[in-house]
């Protein structure tokens, strides 16, 4: 955040750096401004990147795909993930915890974790997205393609010729 | 409403409107092949994506069969399963892992065990994992002898291999033929279980052909 132009200043700017705890602000696509650790954004391979490659980290980074429910969402997920340590026995079962109890609450309404899951996309945010995807490959699991499109609302659209090659894979399956 | 989102979706097919690259991501993550079918039944766009999951996984498994007759058409089945994903894949590039698990108490594996380890050494998997248990029976040793001596063993993609045979046979290209085993990029090789047969058979030859990381 600050930029002195002093040595003990840039010393400073450096240590921040190292440690982590450098400022860093996320606006959404409505415009709303969201101020995380760097730790925190650093879970996002596309922010990282930017960071690194000197990018303006002092302007922000506007999010124009991300809107401002999403994205603190999404930041709820960095925060436990970057802010805290994942070394000890304890501190991996808290955040396997915490993995669990918000994958939860996101299957219980599905367009909320399509729009989580795609922003996860977006910020190469890995664990999220594997998170996420295993999450929605879990209810597709064991199911017919019947059961599936029922549980999704999937519009049967198959033709004939379709059909045809689905009825021969499945003499094989 | 989220706009990365593809827009026109119909309905609640809420799923649908997630991209390409997510759908494949998500079938990727489905335990086995057998749900990556079933999935890609349900839609013309889902069809279209199942040629892109880069993960092959198998597993079979005689449990909740009894007769014998029943076992054995069952297994001929899943191999006929495994051979037509494979074909169907053989064009198109991307295949990331051949992961095959086969629990049997009958004769008749190590044949089609083979043809699969042939196609990753043909189509440039990067991972290759085998799980046999095949039948304790020493009447079974020729059925359960994977011949590979005619092949030649070269992946200059292959970076992690991981056999676990159990009562399975593995032969290998003969000695005078023994620069045909070259991985150039297998960084992890494990294997369990196994028994090398023939003249000058022994795991030293396999591990120095290979530049592991230790």
């Amino acid at each position: 955040m600050a930029t002195g132009s002093g040595a003990a200043a840039a010393a400073a700017d450096a240590e921040e750096k190292e440690s982590g705890s450098r400022m860093i602000t996320l606006t959404s696509n409505e415009g709303k401004a969201f101020v995380v650790t760097e730790a925190s954004a650093r879970q996002s391979a596309t922010i990282r990147s930017m960071v690194d490659d000197g990018g303006c980290v002092d302007k922000g980074f506007p999010l124009p795909n991300v809107d401002s429910k999403t994205l603190a969402r999404v930041i709820q997920y960095c925060d436990e993930h970057g802010n805290k340590e994942a070394h000890t026995v304890d501190e991996r079962a808290a955040l396997a915890k915490f993995d669990k109890d918000f994958i939860a609450e996101l299957d219980a309404d599905k367009a909320f974790l399509y729009d989580v899951t795609m922003a996860a996309n977006y910020l190469h945010i890995q664990g999220l997205f594997a998170l996420t995807t295993q999450c929605i490959a879990d209810t597709i699991k064991g199911k017919t393609p019947e059961e599936i499109r029922t549980a999704f609302g999937i519009e049967y659209d198959l033709t004939a010729q379709d059909e045809e090659e689905i009825k021969e894979e499945d003499t094989h399956a | 409403m989220g706009k990365l989102r593809r827009v026109g979706g119909e309905g609640n097919d809420l799923i649908s409107e997630l991209n390409d690259d997510v759908l494949v991501r998500v079938l990727d993550s489905l335990p086995t092949m057998a749900d990556v079918a079933r999935a890609c039944a349900a839609s013309r766009r889902w069809r279209h994506l199942s040629t892109r999951v880069p993960s092959l996984r198998f597993g079979f498994t005689e449990d909740g069969v009894d007769a014998k007759p029943k076992r054995r058409e069952k297994f001929y089945r899943f191999v006929a399963f495994v051979n037509h994903v494979l074909d169907a894949r053989a064009a198109s590039a991307g295949i990331e892992q051949l992961a095959i698990s086969i629990e049997l108490y009958d004769r008749g594996a190590a044949h089609a065990v083979a043809a699969w380890i042939r196609y990753v050494m043909r189509h440039a998997a990067k991972s290759l994992a085998l799980d046999l248990h095949l039948p304790e029976d020493p009447s079974f040793a020729d059925f359960n002898t994977i011949d590979l001596d005619d092949l030649s063993m070269v992946s200059r993609r292959l970076e992690t291999m991981t056999l676990s045979l159990a009562y399975v046979r593995l032969r290998l290209p003969a000695a005078a033929t023994a620069t045909a085993v070259v991985f150039d990029s297998l960084v992890d090789l494990s294997f369990k279980g196994i028994r090398l047969v023939g003249a000058g058979a022994d795991s030293s030859r396999l591990c120095a052909a290979t530049p592991l990381e230790h």
